[in-house]
Parts: structure tokens; sequence; C-alpha cells
């Protein structure tokens, strides 16, 4: 019973043993060198990254100088009520 | 040494690593690619602990495995998603069988063996293809998987005995 799997087991290791090595495409290096030199550039993810960052700032400096812009309004406002004092003299 | 030198090397070998877990040109292709490229990236933290072949061996090793891992979690998410099934047991196949390194005659006997192979665990997997397609002596293989050569006696051992109930269980 044991010498007829071990047969068995024998016939299945001689199968693998028969398998060829193969040489790979020929495009094989060239697609290699592109994917090294794409991961040598800087990735896309930390592009968008950046460019994400830099859009949030550029909003945030928008938003800051906008409000800002809306104080100097209130502030003229009450400049401009305390100007009848002058006007009364 | 430059890289390109490794490339001449070793793009070889590493093809037909790889070739042996997939069984498919394409994903074979693939996965050198990969491991080039993680070559490339890591080529200056070699320790040079062990040989630059053992080197990339253990990574042509690693990225078949996750390449593999990937295609398998891929599938059962798909499968999941449509049957509402989870199938942890899901081991993978190629989807098309394509191994230019067996003949003819021999296809549909190794087709058998290799979905057989595809069933055992990573470390018995690579056990077996290590010492019976690559024909590496157990002392080589012991150093590429990083065991004593009694546990690598033993792994094969077992890698044997379930390749043999799985190949029974296909009749």
């Amino acid at each position: 019973m044991k010498n007829s799997s071990n047969k068995n087991m024998n016939k299945v290791f001689e199968h693998l043993a028969k398998i060829k090595m193969v040489e790979p495409s020929e495009n094989l290096y060239v697609k290699t060198i592109n994917r090294v030199q794409r991961q040598s550039i800087i990735p896309l993810f930390w592009a968008s990254a950046v460019a994400c960052l830099l859009m949030a700032f550029i909003s945030a400096e928008i938003f800051v100088v906008s409000k800002k812009k809306n104080n100097y309004t209130d502030i003229s406002v009450v400049i401009y009520k305390t100007n009848h004092f002058s006007y009364n003299e | 040494m430059t890289f390109d030198k490794i490339y001449l090397e070793h793009y070889k070998m590493v093809f037909n690593l790889a070739l042996q877990y997939v069984q498919n040109t394409e994903d074979a292709e693939e996965i050198t690619q990969d491991v080039f490229v993680k070559i490339f990236d890591n080529l200056n933290s070699f320790k040079k602990q062990s040989s630059l072949k053992t080197w990339i061996y253990r990574m042509a090793i690693n990225q078949s495995l996750d390449f593999i891992k990937a295609k398998n979690a891929q599938k059962r998410s798909f499968l999941s998603s449509i049957f509402s099934i989870n199938d942890s047991n899901f081991k993978f196949q190629p989807s098309n069988f394509n191994h230019p390194g067996i003949e003819l005659e021999q296809k549909e006997a190794c087709q058998k063996i290799f979905e057989a192979i595809n069933q055992l665990s990573d470390n018995q997997k690579t056990a077996l293809i290590l010492l019976k397609i690559e024909d590496k002596s157990q002392a080589e293989t012991a150093e590429i998987m990083n065991l004593k050569v009694k546990a690598l006696e033993s792994l094969f051992q077992r890698a044997k005995n379930n390749l043999e109930i799985l190949l029974n269980k296909k009749g």
C-alpha cells in the first residue's frame, strides 16, 4: 500500500522535474526599467496630496482675507458715524 | 553591483520561480517587475547577512505569495458581493493555465498536480517548488526559507502527504 503510494508520488515528482526553464519575453527588461523609473519620479499619491494641501491653504487664505475685508467695512461705518461730531462743531 | 547587472543575472530565475506559483506568463511577468522595483528600492538596505541570490529568492517568493493573496482577496470579495458567501478556504487557481515550461503531452497531468499544489499552505507550496521543480538542495532550500534542515524535511513530508490526499480526492 505504502509502496504504491510512494510510486504514485514519485511519478508526480517526475512530472514536476520535467518542467523546463523558460525565457521571458524580450520587452520585460524595458517594462521593468519603465516601472523603476516611474517609481523614482515623485509618486502620484504624494503629488496629489501636496496639491490638495496647497488648495486647502489657498482657500483658507481667501476666506481669511474676505473676512478681514468685512471687518474693515464695519469699522468704517463706525468711524463714519463718529464724524457727526465735527459736523456739529 | 549595478542594478542592470543584478537584473541580467537574476531575471530568468525570478520569472521562472514566479511562474511556478502562478502558472501564467502575464502574472509571472508582473511579479518579476514588482520584484525588481523592490530590489531597486531596497538595494541600499541589503545587509549581506545572506547572499544576494538568497535575498532575491526570498523577495520573489514573498512577492509571488502576496500576489496570490491579493488575487484571492479580489475573487473572494467579488464572489461574496454577488452570492453573499464568505468562503475563507478559497484558494488561488489561475484563470488561464499557461505554463510555457510544460510540454504539451505533460500539460494535463501537470495542470492537475498544480491545482493540488495551489491548495497547499504557503510554506508547503514553497518547499515543494524549491525542492522538486527548482531542483534546489535541502541546504539551499532551508537557507532560502530560513529553516533548519530537519524542519524542512518534516515540512516537505507534510507537503507530500497533503499533496497525495488532494490528488487522490481529484481522482
